[in-house]
């Protein structure tokens, strides 16, 4: 190595800081942590890490800091987001605050004028005031020590209520969306006439807004599926928004998915993990690094104080491809790969423009593909090798799947083929989970 | 480094930043799986919430897409105003079916745009390489930090209204302006006004204008004296400058201590010494009754505090303060800090029959604090813009 | 004259210069202005040979400049005159080393005692070199180009070495601004791109909040100067601000954005032009982020390729320029100079018909709606995607009435183009030569000129310029014979050549001297236009 830097060991003035804490270690203090930034937020420096725990739960021990502090500080914000959802997808215990919220816009509309001029200062108020309290109630729930579970929970009722609001978009495509801008572009003159002689702007709002509140109430569900049955509402339909006849399926799916979801809601209020449709999917990422070594070539062995030859994209020491395990399952829930093998990211995270036609990943890629080349001291990355370059590394990713175990039946164990066979025997084994809420998983 | 030959530049060793998301291990293998796989479901609508902030806080990618959505806001607010039986009159057939049809087009693209993106989501979601959970921590983070900002803006200045008076008493406040304001504006301009300024407070624009008029004395002044009409915490107290005979009759911190026998023949200077071996200044008297009887010695402390201001041109310390925040001298009397004269004029006008107990005023060292008086350490330093220093002399009465 | 130096340079050196100096100084002196007077005397000597100086006069005046110039340079090695080198640079240079301008990413400069002080020593070679080359070009001027250079107007009174320095060409001046405008040339180019780029839809949110802000503007003329204002406070003062004191924003690395917008996607014109980009733009989770605008300030290209893509697009900015001027000076000289006179009638009639209608409806016209209907009118149909489907549409309406070409507009309004030509007489004389007798003369020459005894050809014995025969005479150059009229001889002797002032021998129509006589023939030229103007940098070739 004779070009070695002479990089002389930086003397470097280290920060104080805590202990981070174990996995797994029982220290009660994230809520105090997380209080004690109230108090002193006057100060306003509130990045400080210190040691966080909750109270020890089960969910705790394996959940390391950044995730649980992060979503400390989101629970106030989630529980805000639930009340709102239950609001609006009325899918709460009592139906009554939500219409007290349709009453409410729909006074708010009618007399906009009186109220701007006698209580418009009100209104702000309202709002400035809303604000304290949300600031208020960030400090009552941070007080009132959140388990991770209750986050959890609350974050699974939040999902289920936002798909359930948004379930009858995602179901559109974005071709879709387009035609029907260029439709109600092109139809504007018509509704420019209805609106100045049939319906007032004013009530048209009051209808749509209406409409749109009371989308996901019982008696508006009911009430659409029996007009759907009148030929004359599909064709009507079709000429307001365009949207083929031949949608009616499309329409069902609408419906089918609102249906399913509240159905799931009512029966798995109980904070079951409740299944929806879309498969869990995550990506595992490994980095190979390389040096060349003069005379010898490009070899995986690199020096005793740098990177390890593979590491993850945080440069920490990780498992060759070859016994690379998926982390063994905890709560009723199963990793299982969905790529057969390991397979080169030919574009390594981006950093690679490729001609479009050749695929993006490989499974099977010669020596040098997907390579960015670095200089001795892994800094200024060029695509292409040169005779000053000294280290290369190359992204490789493979996608896993969460399954749930309780979804198993015994038999679909052992015919699921590409569960690979390094994952530790004893979970074939695991009988399946106690709650028996019966959920769908699509293959 | 060895110094190779003549003059060489000795290592300099810079010190590097942390920053909050540092070296980790990456957490998709180390999370419980039932954490990842709700982190995973909440990650679509993590991303259009984000999507949100962004426009709110615009500080999204492409500056020009908020104001759009902005100006197509207000297009529908004054479709809207329409209805209003006072302002459509007075705009021609063309001109009210104008703004009808720019309402409609405003308030149609902002429907669609949202649905396009909410649907381009889920698509780019399926479309691209699933996610490492490591992306949606930062997501989250980032959600959190936005939030965390954006309520730091609303609250951190403005007023803290927290108990029905002061919402009483803010309402009160506003109804004369209000007032006022309907009498010129009409709805539509006001609802336009309330809506941009809402759209347009988590800006960058808007928070660094307000920090720059928080520069003007003229904005601090106004904001304070609005501000102690609800706290009304009225601590300092300006108008009358307490001379020492007024101090002595309000303070209810006096100590009475036994006026022992041998002391009876003393008198003047001496009693004065005897006392301050009895009691030296730093430790604490207990006093043996609260009343003022006869046979007793009450003592009495002057705490002055010295207020000084940094002024930023040449960093120099000066007596000169700002008005709404603590006079030059204040002294401390039961909690709440009066102005008054400088310790030493304190010298000529003691009441008459109290005399110094220590022959000198002591004072402490200079505590620095922060331009809102938060003490922040002893010595001088870029976040010091102001220090106090606390004069403290003890006077003594003698009940025969 | 002692010369005394302050700086701490070995003094044995500075004295031996200053020796020579003062032992030659007058002796260079007398050289120089000899050797100046020649050349002077040499240039103007040739002055009347219009044709350029000839290469051995050339050769002779580069040789002489390098001469003088270094005489000179040896001459004056005194300390600078304070106007002679440029002044204005340094003080330019001492705002960029405020202390307030130090950034993080500054390398440590190897900060010693020495290397801060430019030495004096070289500092002042330096100049003085510079300046030689200042002197060989002057002196070069003066030789080859005697006359004074045209001065510029100037706005405020210049000082005198300001004066001197505008007046002639100074090398070191024009390299050194042409240095410092390179990089400047950049950001000036990267504006025309966003031009370009809103005006063809590549930037379609920008383009659209250009037209509300024109629309903005059409409805509210006061916006001209309120936007500009917007623009400095929240443009540029607040991003300073926020340089200065961030005071929030964190940016988190994002691996890749989802979602696309509605808007962008719609109204998208194409791609943008290609730009190196940033280099390989690696993901790091760890990156330390200052904050947006960094990332643009990481993808300098070497400067090497920076100057050469400056001087590209210079090249391009030129071409433009010249493109457009073609066309203005086209449609100046062109269609204004009544070049093709019936295109021009009815232009002029176009113009007058849209000022009339302009000034009469310009009461009754919402002129705001007016103009940001065509603003974005124009905008929409500028659009690419509309461009396809306007020419496709138009493929079709054209392949269908292919069949029925139009023969070319027929006369347009009828335009009678039937102004009476310019009339002028031209005169020629025919010139006899005496035989041998008095009274025989034979033909000698048909000229332009009448060959009396004062005439230059007369004194140089020669022959006047001339034709033999009579068809050979052309007509003076944009002129035409008139058809129906003949040369006819023009009796009224006496007239013409009193007119001459000639005082000669009149025999009938002959004007006879002591060897020749001639008589003056005179025929009818039209012309229907006087030449169109041209610009007068054409008129020279």
């Amino acid at each position: 190595m004779a070009d070695t830097s002479t990089k002389q060991r930086e003397t470097r003035a280290q920060f104080v800081d805590e202990p981070e804490t174990r996995i797994g270690g029982d220290t009660t203090k994230v809520i105090r942590s997380a209080m004690k930034k109230r108090q002193e937020s006057s100060r306003g420096n509130n990045n400080d890490d210190d040691a966080t725990a909750i109270v020890s739960s089960p969910l705790l021990t394996s959940t390391p800091p950044t995730i649980s502090k992060a979503l400390v500080k989101l629970y106030p914000h989630l529980i805000v987001a639930d009340r709102f959802l239950t609001l609006v997808t009325w899918s709460g215990e009592d139906i009554w605050p939500s219409i007290l919220m349709v009453i409410l816009y729909v006074t708010l509309l009618l007399y906009f004028e009186k109220i701007t001029t006698y209580f418009g200062h009100l209104a702000i108020v309202a709002v400035i005031w809303g604000y304290s309290l949300l600031d208020k109630h960030v400090e009552e729930t941070l007080n009132s020590r959140p388990t991770l579970d209750d986050i959890v929970h609350t974050m699974k009722g939040v999902i289920t209520k936002a798909d359930m609001l948004l379930s009858p978009i995602t179901v559109l495509s974005a071709q879709d969306i387009r035609k029907f801008l260029f439709t109600t572009a092109f139809l504007s003159p018509v509704y420019i006439i209805i609106t100045l002689f049939i319906l007032p702007p004013r009530k048209f709002l009051l209808f749509g807004g209406v409409y749109l509140l009371t989308y996901n109430s019982p008696w508006s569900m009911v009430t659409r599926t029996l007009l759907w049955r009148f030929k004359f509402v599909r064709l009507l339909i079709f000429y307001v928004t365009g949207l083929d006849s031949g949608g009616i399926n499309k329409n069902q799916g609408i419906f089918a998915a609102v249906q399913k979801q509240v159905k799931k809601l009512s029966t798995g209020s109980d904070g079951a993990t409740v299944e929806d449709g879309k498969p869990i999917r995550f990506t595992y990422v490994l980095y190979e690094n390389q040096r060349r070594w003069l005379g010898i070539g490009w070899t995986s062995s690199m020096l005793s104080y740098e990177r390890a030859s593979w590491t993850d994209e945080f440069l920490n020491e990780a498992p060759s491809p070859d016994n690379f395990k998926l982390p063994e399952e905890s709560s009723g829930m199963l990793w299982k790969w969905v790529d057969k093998t390991w397979r080169l990211d030919m574009t390594n995270d981006g950093a690679i423009q490729l001609s479009s036609a050749r695929p993006k990943t490989t499974a099977s890629p010669n020596a040098d593909d997907g390579f960015i080349y670095y200089d001795n001291t892994w800094k200024k990355p060029t695509t292409e090798d040169s005779f000053s370059k000294y280290t290369r590394r190359r992204r490789w990713i493979r996608t896993a799947e969460l399954m749930k175990t309780s979804s198993f039946g015994l038999d679909e164990i052992d015919t699921t083929h590409n569960v690979v066979d390094n994952s530790s025997g004893s979970n074939h084994k695991r009988v399946v989970s106690q709650n028996s809420v019966a959920s769908t998983v699509p293959k | 480094m060895s110094n190779t030959g003549g003059v060489s530049a000795e290592y300099r060793c810079y010190s590097k930043f942390i920053y909050n998301h540092g070296q980790k291990p990456s957490l998709t293998r180390a999370t419980d799986s039932k954490i990842s796989s709700v982190l995973h479901r909440f990650y679509p609508m993590l991303i259009i919430f984000d999507g949100a902030l962004n426009n709110i806080m615009w500080m999204c990618e492409d500056i020009c897409l908020p104001f759009i959505y902005m100006v197509m806001i207000t297009l529908v607010i004054d479709m809207l105003s329409l209805c209003e039986t006072s302002a459509s009159s007075g705009k021609s057939v063309f001109g009210k079916i104008s703004t009808l049809w720019l309402g409609m087009i405003g308030f149609v693209v902002l429907l669609y745009s949202f649905l396009y993106y909410v649907v381009t989501v889920y698509q780019d979601l399926d479309q691209y390489e699933p996610p490492t959970l490591d992306d949606i921590v930062i997501l989250l983070e980032s959600v959190i930090d936005k939030l965390e900002t954006i309520r730091k803006e609303t609250v951190s200045r403005t007023l803290r209204i927290r108990t029905w008076l002061d919402v009483l008493k803010f309402a009160i406040f506003l109804t004369p302006i209000q007032y006022v304001l309907m009498r010129y504006l009409s709805v539509r301009d006001y609802a336009l006004g309330v809506v941009v300024c809402c759209l347009l407070v988590h800006s960058i624009w808007f928070q660094s204008t307000f920090r720059l008029f928080w520069r003007v004395l003229a904005t601090r002044i106004a904001y304070f004296s609005v501000l102690s009409i609800f706290h009304d915490r009225k601590q300092i107290i300006y108008s009358p400058l307490i001379d020492p005979s007024t101090v002595n009759e309000k303070t209810s911190a006096t100590i009475f201590v036994p006026y022992a026998q041998p002391m009876h023949k003393m008198s003047g200077n001496k009693l004065q010494l005897e006392l301050l071996k009895l009691y030296p200044l730093n430790n604490v008297i207990n006093g043996i009754s609260k009343m003022p009887c006869p046979g007793v010695i009450a003592i009495n402390i002057y705490i002055v505090h010295e207020n000084q201001r940094k002024w930023k041109p040449n960093n120099v310390w000066e007596p000169k303060l700002l008005p709404y925040e603590k006079p030059k001298y204040c002294i401390e009397l039961n909690g709440h800090l009066n102005a008054c004269k400088s310790p030493w004029e304190y010298q000529e006008s003691l009441a008459e029959d109290w005399e110094w107990l220590d022959d000198c005023w002591k004072p402490s060292e200079w505590a620095y604090s922060d331009s809102d008086w938060n003490v922040i350490g002893h010595n001088d330093s870029l976040e010091a813009y102001t220090r106090t220093k606390i004069w403290r002399r003890r006077v003594f009465k003698v009940f025969k | 004259m002692s010369i005394k130096y302050k700086w701490d340079q070995p003094r044995k050196r500075e004295i031996v210069k200053s020796y020579f100096a003062d032992k030659y100084e007058k002796a260079l002196d007398s050289l120089l202005a000899a050797d100046t007077a020649a050349a002077v005397a040499a240039a103007v000597g040739g002055d009347h040979q219009r044709s350029s100086v000839p290469k051995r006069g050339v050769v002779k005046g580069i040789a002489g400049s390098l001469f003088d110039a270094s005489v000179e340079r040896l001459k004056n090695d005194k300390p600078m005159l304070p106007g002679d080198f440029d002044t204005v640079t340094e003080s330019s240079d001492d705002f960029w080393k405020d202390e307030n301008f130090k950034q993080e990413t500054d390398s440590e400069v190897k900060v010693s005692s020495t290397t801060t002080l430019e030495t004096p020593e070289d500092g002042l070679e330096k100049r003085t070199k510079e300046h030689f080359l200042d002197i060989f070009v002057d002196k070069l001027i003066t030789r080859i180009i005697p006359t004074r250079l045209p001065e510029r107007e100037h706005f405020g009174e210049l000082s005198e070495d300001e004066k001197r320095r505008s007046k002639t060409v100074s090398a070191t001046k024009l390299t050194s601004n042409l240095k410092a405008l390179t990089p400047k040339l950049a950001g000036l180019f990267e504006l025309q791109d966003s031009i370009v780029r809103l005006l063809t839809w590549r930037n379609p949110s920008g383009t659209l909040t250009m037209l509300i802000i024109l629309t903005m503007i059409c409805y509210n003329p006061m916006n001209i100067i309120i936007m500009p204002l917007i623009y400095i406070m929240f443009g540029l003062m607040v991003p300073g601000y926020t340089r200065r004191h961030p005071f929030r924003r964190t940016l988190y690395p994002y691996r890749r954005m989802y979602g696309k917008s509605l808007i962008k996607d719609v109204t998208n014109g194409g791609p943008t032009a290609w730009h190196p980009g940033y280099g390989i733009q690696e993901f790091d989770y760890n990156v330390q982020v200052f904050d947006s605008d960094d990332v643009s300030r990481r993808n300098e290209i070497d400067n090497r390729i920076e100057f050469v893509v400056s001087l590209r697009d210079l090249q391009n900015a030129t071409t433009a320029t010249l493109s457009l001027s073609k066309s203005v000076e086209r449609f100046i000289y062109g269609t204004a100079g009544f070049v093709d006179e019936r295109h021009s009638t009815v232009v002029f009639f176009k113009y007058i018909a849209s000022f009339c209608t302009l000034s009469l409806l310009s009461k009754y016209i919402n002129w705001s709606f007016f103009i940001s209907l065509i603003l974005w009118l124009s905008m929409i149909f500028a659009h690419p995607k509309v461009k396809q489907r306007i020419s496709a549409h138009k493929q079709k309406k054209r392949s269908v009435s292919s069949t029925t070409d139009r023969s070319e507009t027929h006369k347009e309004f009828n335009i009678i183009l039937d102004e009476s030509p310019e009339v002028k007489y031209v005169e020629i004389f025919e010139i006899y030569k005496q035989g041998i007798t008095p009274r025989h003369w034979d033909f000698y020459k048909i000229s332009n000129q009448v060959f009396d005894p004062l005439d230059k050809f007369r004194k140089l014995q020669q022959e006047p310029p001339g034709v033999s025969k009579l068809d050979d005479i052309l007509p003076p150059r944009t002129w035409v014979f008139d058809e129906n009229s003949e040369w006819e001889v023009d009796y009224n002797v006496k007239k013409w050549s009193s007119e001459r002032g000639l005082s000669l021998k009149i025999q009938d129509e002959y004007l006879i001297d002591d060897s020749f006589k001639r008589r003056r023939l005179t025929r009818k030229v039209l012309r229907y236009a006087n030449p169109a103007s041209k610009p007068s940098y054409k008129l020279k070739k």
